[in-house]
């Protein structure tokens, strides 16, 4: 890398953080000189990538100041940067059209035209009036490193995994008004999270707009959209604790539109719960071709949950009626399993997220206790928690640390280089001392702090950590970054760890669900991958998958319903690469479902990452 | 467009002399699918040329030049048409007075001179065109935008084109138990208020029929509500004189996608035109029915498609500009050739324009396709010819 490079190189010269540094470090000459410079020469640059400001003041200051010999140095050393294949417009063929390459803007370009003995014409160059600049892809490169650095206080990490409390996340779907949102609203009021007075400044709330069987529900949805429509839009999270385990709640949206939402509460989740509305003919509604309650369900074995428990609500409407219950369940569990589920990881649980009967602290009557003697939905959770932290449990030192960024926090101080980064870890562990790369944009910092959220009335307490884990949702607290580059949906990982790519085009082993057009090369559609959501297209229909995994030899001129196929994919409208993994690399993360006009049509794994 | 002029050319069998005004963006892609390299333009031009030592007293004529086209830049979005070529003799003296032959020059339409372009290959698409170009029916344009949480694209449908004018994206802050909501709304406030600037900066309302304002679930809505407040809020008579022409309409997505999604919903077919494109979108559908069914009625390839002319069994073949326009010119004459045959058989042709997202998916579908009258099966049997 550029950086380094220079810096080797220069044995006898401090190593620099950054431009502002280095800039400090010049005597008032060395300053101006540096200053009539430097403009031309990242001028001269813009075709390339692989460099920073202060890779290149590094450079002129190694060359005297001198522009030409330092060019001719980094043009040996820098790539010329990548530009999206896609041009504009179609091409007559001759070698000199211009093509409208990101980057490169109108102006820039112009005065490269390589044909000679132009005229000395009128047409100023500003004449085009675009922006040509628009569609800009950014490869800023920074300092990146491969050398891992020790934590500060190291922890074993076996150790700290047998004593700490287990911790899970679990996403709630389920369809529209099935009583998600009240059932989450309920467990922070029974957890004390939630207090009387706060509830019933929500219920006073909520009868003024007539919509008082909404006040649970309110302590989840909160912006006014949600609450004039009575849906949750986005998705929200929360944490919290009982004395045997710590949990981590995303309440996902049940309404058909906003199924790009759930995919994202599904893709942070350790496991899922799946809210059914047990009243009459209710269920039936939600479970049929188009309701979510399937939809949510494919979604969630798709990307990879293995774990399922049924919280069959509203069971007050029916009475509590145990014929209910397994009528709904005979009709529910079939489709289950063939969708990938096996039947030992669900649970079915009778509540009724309203009155909190079956939730946590109010107990079953005698009634539902003679035919129902299962734990609550609240002891089901605590015994998930328990059971995968058992099979966490192998987690050792040598499982690569893999992190989902999922919200940058902005921080206060704009000018140095602190970041505040949360997430999910999707594998491995962290300390503080220790390094990490956040792709795409490659910049290798040092993790200073974790903190851990925890829920305290209205807002989030942060207790700092000396270890986190894999499943753990932390905020890191990074040195040497620069967040303007960090964005929702970037991966990091462990500086050494080499298997993210930043592409474009991969291939996939797609699996097709129901789907009433058929899959053809050029089709375009929506890609999720963990919480990004992409417009792509089918670059090439590769092969169908035979029974016995592999590739068939029979010709494929389409994809149709309910077939396996590899195909390559090409993400399209992209302003940034993407980071990639495969599924053998990571089963969550090398997941993908893609939909078109409002439809889940296929999921598929990452096989193979092509550019 | 005006055609001033239109010459079968009497040495050359097949080529033509047109001279032209193009009006609007459309009839730039017009020109530009007609122009080949090594036709010759004629056009005027303004020259400066600085007349003393110091470059100081400029003077500025416009000249008649004469060229051969060795390159072109298009950008429908920009408006923006460049040919690149070298002056040749013109016999007939008028133009490249006291310009040598052998220079290069550049020529940019724009729509006050008219000129005159000397075609090799002057062919019935080609006509065409120019008779759809002068055609005032086919210009009235569409805006759509296309919007979700904290994305939107506001873009001009046009019948040759979709044209994304901005894309106005805000990472919209997580919602937490404890997101500040006041913060939140703000956000969605300066998120619509983006969008309405933009519209107000990239829409000629002066020059559109209808406005589609698009989304899954309520944003579309919000927004319509939202676009009103504001230009009531500063008067905006523009606006506020053409409600009539804002339509709301649902899609499952904020991105591009969601755009065709409305023009291919018969739910709304009847409140928007039938634009060109529309008619387009509807026949693409029906291929792709078919393929669903796998009921034989629809093949794409050039194999495939010229064997079923052979039939004579094409109801719908579908081709893109680009194949049209490529510089394999014998190839582009087999195209022709299919065309005609197509047409004379009671088929129809449609040239999908690749600047249009179903014309690009069409161009990765090896860009040719056709919708059969009745099932042929294997078309892409080899015959064993190899
Ligand atoms: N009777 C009864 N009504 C419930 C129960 N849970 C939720 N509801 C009602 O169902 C409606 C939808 O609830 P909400 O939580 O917004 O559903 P969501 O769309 O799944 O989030 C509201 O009017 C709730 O009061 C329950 O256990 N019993
Ligand atoms: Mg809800």
């Amino acid at each position: 890398m550029a950086y380094s490079d220079y810096s080797d190189g220069a044995d006898d010269m401090p190593d620099f953080h950054d431009e502002g540094e280095f800039d400090d470090y010049l005597n008032d000459d060395e300053y101006e000189l540096m200053n009539e410079v430097f403009p031309t020469l990242k001028a001269q640059l813009q075709d390339y990538q692989g460099w920073d400001n202060l890779s290149l003041k590094l450079a002129l200051f190694d060359n005297n100041f001198d522009l030409e010999s330092t060019l001719a140095e980094l043009k040996k050393t820098l790539k010329k940067k990548k530009t999206p294949k896609k041009p504009i417009a179609a091409a007559n063929g001759s070698a000199n059209v211009t093509q409208k390459l990101a980057n490169i803007s109108i102006s820039q370009q112009r005065p490269n035209d390589r044909l000679p003995d132009w005229l000395d014409e009128e047409e100023s160059e500003g004449e085009r009036n675009g922006e040509g600049a628009n569609d800009e892809k950014t490869v800023q490169r920074y300092y990146k490193t491969t050398v891992p650095t020790k934590p500060k206080k190291p922890h074993d990490i076996s150790a700290f995994v047998k004593s700490a409390l287990p911790h899970l996340s679990f996403v709630v779907l389920g369809h529209v008004d099935a009583g998600k949102s009240t059932l989450m609203g309920r467990l922070l009021y029974d957890l004390n999270i939630v207090n009387q007075s706060q509830l019933r400044k929500l219920q006073r709330e909520s009868e003024t707009m007539g919509k008082s069987s909404f006040k649970f529900a309110w302590i989840m949805d909160q912006t006014n959209e949600e609450r004039e429509r009575g849906v949750t839009v986005s998705i929200c999270t929360s944490h919290f604790s009982t004395h045997r385990a710590n949990f981590t709640i995303v309440d996902a949206p049940g309404h058909r539109d906003f199924v790009p939402n759930a995919i994202m509460g599904i893709s942070q989740a350790d496991m899922a719960i799946l809210c059914v509305d047990c009243s009459t003919n209710a269920f039936e509604s939600g479970f049929d071709l188009d309701g979510q309650t399937k939809e949510h369900m494919l979604l969630a074995s798709s990307l990879g949950i293995h774990n399922l428990i049924i919280a069959m609500n509203k069971m007050d409407n029916v009475d509590w009626s145990q014929q209910r219950f397994e009528e709904i369940k005979s009709k529910l569990l079939p489709y289950l399993v063939d969708i990938g589920f096996s039947e030992d990881n669900i649970n079915w649980v009778p509540i009724s997220g309203f009155s909190g009967e079956g939730v946590y602290k109010i107990e079953y009557t005698d009634e539902v206790r003679q035919w129902y003697n299962g734990p609550n939905l609240m002891s089901t959770l605590e015994n998930a928690a328990f059971k995968i932290s058992k099979e966490n449990e192998g987690i050792n030192k040598d499982d690569p640390f893999l992190f989902s960024v999922l919200e940058i926090i902005p921080s206060k101080k704009t000018s140095n280089d602190l970041a505040l980064v949360s997430g999910k870890l999707e594998s491995g562990s962290i300390q503080p001392g220790e390094s990490l790369t956040i792709y795409p944009s490659e910049q290798s910092c040092i993790v200073d702090k974790i903190q851990v959220g925890s829920q305290q009335g209205q807002s989030t307490n942060h207790e700092e950590t000396d270890v986190a884990i894999k499943g753990d949702f932390v905020t890191l607290k990074l040195r040497k970054a620069y967040p303007e580059d960090i964005q929702n949906g970037d991966l990091a990982a462990s500086v050494d760890y080499p298997s993210i790519h930043s592409a474009q085009c991969f291939v996939l082993e797609l699996t097709t669900f129901d789907m009433n057009r058929p899959l053809l090369p050029g089709t375009p559609f929506i890609l999720f991958i963990g919480v990004k959501e992409q417009p792509a297209r089918i670059k090439r229909l590769i092969s169908f998958i035979d029974k016995g995994n592999t590739a068939s030899k029979k010709k494929i001129r389409h994809l149709g319903s309910k077939q396996r196929a590899f195909v390559e994919i090409e993400l399209i409208e992209v302003k940034r690469w993407i980071p990639l993994l495969t599924a053998h690399e990571n089963d969550r993360l090398g997941r993908v479902v893609l939909r078109k006009d409002g439809r889940t049509i296929a999921a598929g794994k990452i096989s193979e990452i092509t550019q | 467009m005006k055609v001033i002029s239109l010459k079968k050319d009497s040495f050359n069998k097949g080529g033509a002399v047109i001279t032209l005004l193009p009006e609007d963006k459309e009839d730039l892609f017009t020109v530009y699918q007609i122009v080949d390299k090594d036709d010759e333009l004629i056009f005027k031009k303004k020259f400066t040329s600085k007349l003393d030592e110091a470059g100081k007293k400029k003077s500025t004529d416009l000249v008649k030049l004469k060229i051969k086209v060795i390159s072109e830049d298009f950008d429908m979005k920009d408006e923006y048409l460049k040919y690149k070529g070298v002056t040749v003799t013109d016999e007939s003296g008028a133009s490249n007075v006291d310009i040598p032959v052998g220079k290069y020059l550049s020529f940019t339409l724009d729509y006050v001179y008219p000129f005159t372009i000397i075609k090799q290959n002057f062919n019935k698409f080609m006509q065409k065109l120019l008779n759809e170009a002068c055609n005032i029916e086919y210009k009235s344009d569409t805006a759509a935008v296309v919007l979700q949480e904290g994305i939107a694209h506001v873009c001009l449908v046009t019948s040759s084109s979709t044209i994304l004018k901005q894309k106005i994206e805000y990472s919209m802050p997580k919602k937490k138990r404890t997101t500040d909501v006041l913060k939140f709304d703000e956000k969605t406030e300066k998120f619509y208020k983006a969008i309405y600037s933009a519209m107000k900066k990239d829409l000629n309302f002066d020059k559109l029929k209808t406005i589609i304002l698009c989304s899954p679930g309520f944003y579309a809505k919000i927004l319509m509500d939202k676009i009103f407040q504001y230009a009531e809020e500063e008067h905006n008579k523009k606006i506020l004189d053409n409600k009539g022409m804002f339509f709301i309409a649902h899609c499952s997505t904020g991105y591009l996608q969601g755009i065709n999604e409305v023009l291919k919903n018969p739910l709304y077919a009847s409140k928007l035109q039938d634009t060109k494109y529309s008619k387009e979108i509807m026949v693409m559908d029906e291929f792709l029915l078919h393929l669903n069914k796998d009921d034989d009625k629809a093949w794409y390839g050039e194999k495939e498609v010229v064997k079923a002319a052979e039939y004579g069994a094409i109801s719908y073949l579908l081709l893109t500009d680009k194949v049209l326009h490529s510089d394999n010119i014998a190839q582009r004459e087999e195209y022709l050739k299919l065309m005609d045959s197509v047409e004379s058989n009671g088929g129809k042709a449609l040239v999908l324009s690749t600047l249009h997202s179903l014309g690009e998916e069409l161009d990765q579908l090896t860009g040719i396709a056709c919708i059969l009258k009745y099932p042929l099966p294997d078309l892409d049997e080899d015959d064993g010819e190899e």
